[in-house]
């Protein structure tokens, strides 16, 4: 039993992390000693959102009431939420200057817009003439800077000192022009404007809840895999028929009184219909593995999980795409257009309107899932057999559940990915006791089972790991984002440490860590702020995430283990 | 031979360790540095000296004040604003009256104003409120204006000094001037030691007022009170009255019950103006009995009015105004009482006269309205919990942990309190705390719709509605393309939904979409379906057709932008964001 704890904990935990973010021999003494201190600055905030309640009954509140809604938030977290800002966007920049062109520059104008507004928020009248004018040398600077960057004669750890110290005086700066416009105003300016500014930040830190929502997803698939390594290789084959019978009857239990609830809401009509889709869904799965291996079935290529991780950014990235360049837009038009004539507000409200609208969301997810699909063609050619598997389910999965959960709802087939944990369940025992009737349970066809049932398991409730940390911190909804944005730090950085065609890896590790950075602290000023809209953008964009992609994950998993490639050494 | 290299060499092991300690070390200076300059840049918590010390500090600026035996007790609340938030605190004449009473002060941005506000019931019932105004000042604390809802106006011109700026014992002074620019006064002060009370320093002072009154005769009193450090005057004896008021603990002191002013007869389409100060109205407001009750918003007061009819002249007499402390979240009301939650993590317990029963502490803020219930009163708080007090008492009565934090008040549906989580859990329980039914769905984040029977109708956070029974089962689930904004009512067997574009009708039993109104903006239903949304005040039948009462006019647009409708006994009135009240039907 302790060996199955010790390995489940050695394989499951410790090597992903120890291969992960914080593997940083190749890095030089520098840039490790400044991951450390980020890491460990991640690692407060994780604690602080995971006390969240008691840090607040602690705290003094500042507050704003008004029509709009109510903001109550300990004074620390405003002052705290600027100092992570500057951090992040020296890390962001000092990263970011060093990679391609378009992402230099798409960052540079993000993170000068960003700064940009926090001063021009923070003037007021008692600010003018005082020093007002040494954040704008502040921001100038860092732009100048980051020009320098780009000639790639300076030091990465030395970049990043100068953004930092540049930001913070900005950030300083800012503070210190809320505050004066607070006891002007005897209302708490500081409060309002950060939480303008932060509500606007969010779109940018919805890539990394997106990317977590896989990043959870796939620390369930290696609980549940080891699990299932375990107990196929190291129990016999009677024990091991035993524990998969009570993990079957397990979930039967748990699960009937949810489905008769539901079968009686929807009716017999529409319970067959879910089931009719579920099975189409696991079927056109199918088809989509089967496409990818039949140009020829060898593969050298690295695991599922990595793939999955390299392909998720950029779904990330595109189809929040909208989101983020019209918030982008708002941030530059908000401190352009400050007291500018009427057309001139009138027009950046258009163009970040325009940017945001409904129909741009629609344009991104098409284009997503147009690209995997052309992707998947071309790697398909080249042999690379798992990474087509990835892009043709991602894209599966994407296409049914945001373009086609309509009409299929429309012909009765109202699946969900629960159903399809269902369906998987359902398979599971039919297949056991065809196998079991027959006397033909071989240690491999356990393994297929155990996937199976385990996996349907994390299809029906993905969150299952995560109960305990929501319990914990008194805010269910965000616990999975929080698992997967921690799991996702610690082992996402892998790639970051090796150095490519035009990314040098410590660019990539700064960019990385300022990333996550970011969103982390976004999740913590919505969990200890209680900003509940802010908590429920990022949950649901989580959620999202683990629907499609990490639906699509789960799947591929088990199609790996029922329909393995062959495999070249 | 080969010379063999020093055995001091430091391995490459350890220069690498050293140079990531060095970077780290840089790196979280230049951290703590940023840090530094925030905590440098934040408002100071500083102990104040002077006569400051010895000014009402407490979190807890409400305090029941205990008079002699034959004069009931009153609430005092406290406050300190600038002069900006004073002047927008104030109706126009009193704001005028008081900078007058400021003078050269009104424009110097050192200057704050504690606002005194204390309410109390006399021998006939009848409220007496007052706002007395104290400017402080870098060379005293000075008593500037008094303003009594009985009309009595005391304007100290120049102020009349309380406290000097170096309170020490042996200090004296004499102030002299005219009260309300007619009648002369001579204000005579001086301070003796006290002993320390509770470890708090304390000091006697003693002030002697000579003025005389409207018909010239002599008004003279000497007046013996106690100061203590972060207190305030905790105890002041009037020589010529022989009163004595003593500060206590809200809940220490009876107050017995007092009867809410009946509503005035109020003539169909009678506008009365707003006394609800210049910044209008931050919460949606209450009636009891005779009283309308809201809050202004940057100031946080709790203001009642009683809108009737003076001299011809429609008047919106402030009956009393009390100031919790932060700012007021949610008020709820029930049989003459109102149940307050503040931003300070407060719940308090008032009576239609502005008198605090009790206050209770609060591990985080409450979300939205208290519900009330069979004598309890129920909060849903930002920790994820629900917590029940008794509505006259204050004590504590249960409370239940939910999944996740709130973004909806709870409700009151038969008898049971509802409350619904951001992570989808749904509660019902009874008022003795017994749990009845729980539910799941997607977060919700609306407001939650009471059926009256002990089940609810919402929306979740997906957009689909729900009607959950009172046995928590889901009757039925509808989509809607819009967003609930407020509670609705059911009227017949049509559930009525406010949306941000309009008002929807669905059927009870069956969750079809019956009717659906569109162009009312921010729409407030109340029962018997009546609706106000901006500008237009009407009825809707249960057939969904809107029966206009009334069309409200305002000066300004952006008064009209928020309006709601309330039965004031055979009244019904409509109130606009600026406070104004339109009677729209009559007596």
């Amino acid at each position: 039993m302790w060996d199955f704890v010790g390995a489940m904990v050695m394989n499951v935990l410790v090597t992903p992390v120890r291969s992960g973010t914080l593997a940083l021999r190749t890095h030089p003494a520098s840039i490790v000693g400044i991951t450390w201190v980020v890491t460990a600055i991640v690692g407060i905030l994780i604690v602080t959102i995971m006390a969240a309640n008691p840090l607040r009954e602690m705290s003094d509140f500042i507050a704003v009431v008004d029509s709009a809604g109510n903001s109550v938030v300990p004074a620390f977290l405003v002052p705290a939420m600027l100092l992570l800002l500057a951090l992040s966007s020296a890390l962001v920049l000092a990263g970011s200057q060093r990679l391609r062109l378009s992402l230099r520059i798409a960052i540079l104008v993000a993170v000068t817009a960003i700064l940009a507004n926090l001063i021009a928020s923070s003037m007021t009248v008692n600010s003018e003439g005082s020093g007002a004018w040494i954040p704008w040398v502040a921001l100038a600077t860092i732009a100048g800077y980051s020009f320098a960057i780009w000639t790639q004669r300076t030091n990465a750890a030395i970049d990043f000192l100068v953004l930092l110290v540049l930001a913070l005086i900005v950030a300083v700066s800012a503070y210190r022009g809320f505050i004066a416009g607070t006891e002007v105003i005897e209302t708490r300016f500081d409060l309002i404007t950060t939480s303008t500014l932060l509500v606007t930040l969010t779109s940018l830190a919805l890539p990394i809840a997106f990317t977590s929502g896989l990043s959870a997803t796939q620390l369930g698939v290696s609980i549940a895999t080891q699990a299932t390594e375990f107990v196929s290789r190291r129990v016999s084959a009677r024990v091991a028929s035993l524990i998969l019978v009570v993990a079957i009857v397990w979930q039967v239990m748990a699960i009937t009184p949810g489905l008769m609830q539901r079968w009686g809401e929807l009716g017999l009509a529409r319970s067959l219909g879910a089931v009719m889709g579920a099975l189409l869904v696991i079927g056109l799965a199918v088809l989509c593995w089967r496409f990818a291996h039949r140009a020829g079935g060898v593969s050298t290529e690295p695991d599922a999980a990595t793939i999955a991780v390299a392909v998720a950014v950029p779904i990330a990235y595109t189809i929040m795409a909208p989101v983020l360049i019209s918030n982008v837009l708002a941030l530059i038009g908000a401190t352009v257009a400050l007291g500018r004539s009427a057309e001139m507000q009138s027009t950046v409200v258009v163009l970040v309107e325009a940017t945001g609208s409904d129909t741009a969301i629609v344009l991104a997810r098409m284009a997503v899932v147009v690209g995997l699909c052309v992707t998947a063609l071309i790697t398909r050619r080249r042999g690379q057999v798992r990474l087509t598997a990835v892009l043709l389910i991602d894209a599966l999965m994407i296409t049914l559940i945001v373009f086609l959960r309509g009409p299929m709802l429309a012909l009765g087939l109202d699946w969900s990915v629960a159903e399809l944990g269902n369906i998987g369940l359902l398979i599971g025992i039919v297949t056991l006791m065809v196998w079991g009737a027959r006397r033909a349970l071989s240690p491999h066809r356990l393994t297929i089972l155990f996937t199976i049932v385990l996996l349907s398991a994390l299809l029906r409730q993905a969150d299952y790991f995560a109960v305990p940390v929501g319990f914990l911190i008194g805010a269910s909804a965000m616990a999975l984002l929080i698992v997967g944005l921690v799991w996702g730090f610690l082992t996402d950085g892998g790639a970051t440490h090796e150095d490519t065609a035009r990314s040098p890896r410590d660019g990539k590790l700064l960019l990385f860590l300022g990333t996550f950075l970011f969103g982390i602290a976004i999740v913590a000023w919505a969990a200890i702020g209680k900003q509940v809209y802010l908590a429920a953008q990022l949950s649901s964009t989580t959620a999202f995430a683990v629907a499609t992609i990490g639906s699509a994950y789960v799947l591929i998993t088990i199609l790996d283990v029922v329909l393995p490639a062959p495999r070249r050494d | 031979m080969p010379v063999p290299e020093p055995s001091s060499a430091v391995p490459a092991e350890t220069r690498r360790g050293t140079r990531i300690a060095v970077a780290a070390g840089v790196s979280l200076a230049v951290l703590l540095i940023g840090v530094a300059g925030f905590v440098v840049s934040s408002p100071s918590i500083s102990v104040p000296s002077d006569y400051r010390a010895y000014l009402n500090r407490t979190d807890e600026p409400i305090l029941v004040v205990e008079s002699a035996d034959r004069v009931p007790p009153m609430t005092l609340t406290v406050s300190t604003t600038g002069v900006l938030g004073t002047l927008a605190s104030l109706p126009n004449d009193e704001a005028s009256l008081f900078l007058v009473a400021l003078g050269a002060d009104a424009t110097d941005p050192t200057v704050q104003i504690e606002r005194s506000l204390s309410t109390e019931v006399d021998a006939y019932g009848a409220v007496l409120a007052t706002t007395t105004l104290s400017l402080m000042r870098s060379d005293g604390y000075f008593t500037v204006l008094s303003l009594a809802s009985n009309g009595q106006t005391f304007l100290y011109a120049p102020p009349r000094k309380e406290l000097p700026s170096d309170p020490v014992p042996g200090a004296n002074w004499t102030d002299t001037g005219e009260v309300n620019l007619t009648t002369p006064f001579v204000y005579r002060g001086s301070i003796d030691a006290a002993p320390t009370q509770s470890g708090r320093r304390c000091i006697a002072v003693t002030t002697i007022l000579d003025q005389q009154d409207s018909a010239g005769g002599p008004m003279n009193d000497t007046t013996d009170s106690t100061w203590c450090e972060g207190l305030g005057s905790i105890r002041a004896t009037s020589r010529a009255s022989g009163l004595t008021f003593a500060l206590a603990e809200p809940g220490s002191v009876r107050l017995g019950e007092v009867t809410p002013p009946s509503a005035a007869s109020l003539p169909e389409g009678t506008v009365i103006p707003s006394s609800f100060s210049n910044t209008g109205l931050s919460l949606a407001p209450v009636v009891i009995d005779g009283l309308v009750v809201s809050t202004n918003g940057p100031i946080g007061d709790l203001i009642a009015v009683h809108p009737s009819i003076v001299d011809g002249v429609p008047t919106q007499s402030t009956t009393w105004i009390q100031h919790p402390g932060g700012e007021v979240v949610g008020i709820g009301e029930a049989d003459g009482r109102m149940a307050v939650t503040t931003t300070r993590r407060a719940l308090m317990g008032f009576d239609a006269a502005g008198r605090i029963h009790w206050l209770q502490r609060l591990p985080d803020v409450s979300v939205g309205r208290p519900a009330i219930l069979d004598g309890i009163v129920a909060v849903s708080l930002m920790d994820g919990t629900v917590r029940a007090y008794d509505i006259r008492s204050g004590h504590q009565r249960w409370t239940i942990r939910l999944d996740d934090t709130f973004a909806t008040a709870p409700i009151v549906s038969g008898s049971l309190v509802v409350a619904a989580d951001t992570s989808g859990r749904i509660e019902a329980t009874h008022s003795d705390g017994s749990p009845t039914w729980t539910a799941e769905t997607e977060g919700v984040f609306a407001p939650m719709t009471s059926t009256g029977d002990g089940g609810v109708i919402l929306q979740d956070g997906t957009g689909a509605l729900h009607r959950f029974d009172r046995r928590g089962t889901r009757s039925w689930t509808a989509n809607v393309d819009t967003s609930v904004t407020d509670s609705g009512v059911v009227v017949g067997s049509v559930a009525m939904l406010p949306t941000k574009d309009g008002v929807v009708g669905f059927r009870l039993s069956g969750g079809e979409e019956v009717w659906r109104i569109r162009d009312l903006e921010q729409p407030h239903l109340t029962d018997g379906g009546l609706v106000a949304a901006g500008p237009t005040v009407g009825r809707i039948t249960e057939g969904g057709t809107l029966h206009r009462l009334a069309t409200l006019t305002s000066s300004s647009e952006a008064n009209l932008a928020q309006t709601w409708v309330h039965t004031m006994g055979a009244h019904i009135l409509a109130i606009d964001k600026s406070g104004v009240i339109t009677v729209v039907q009559g007596e």
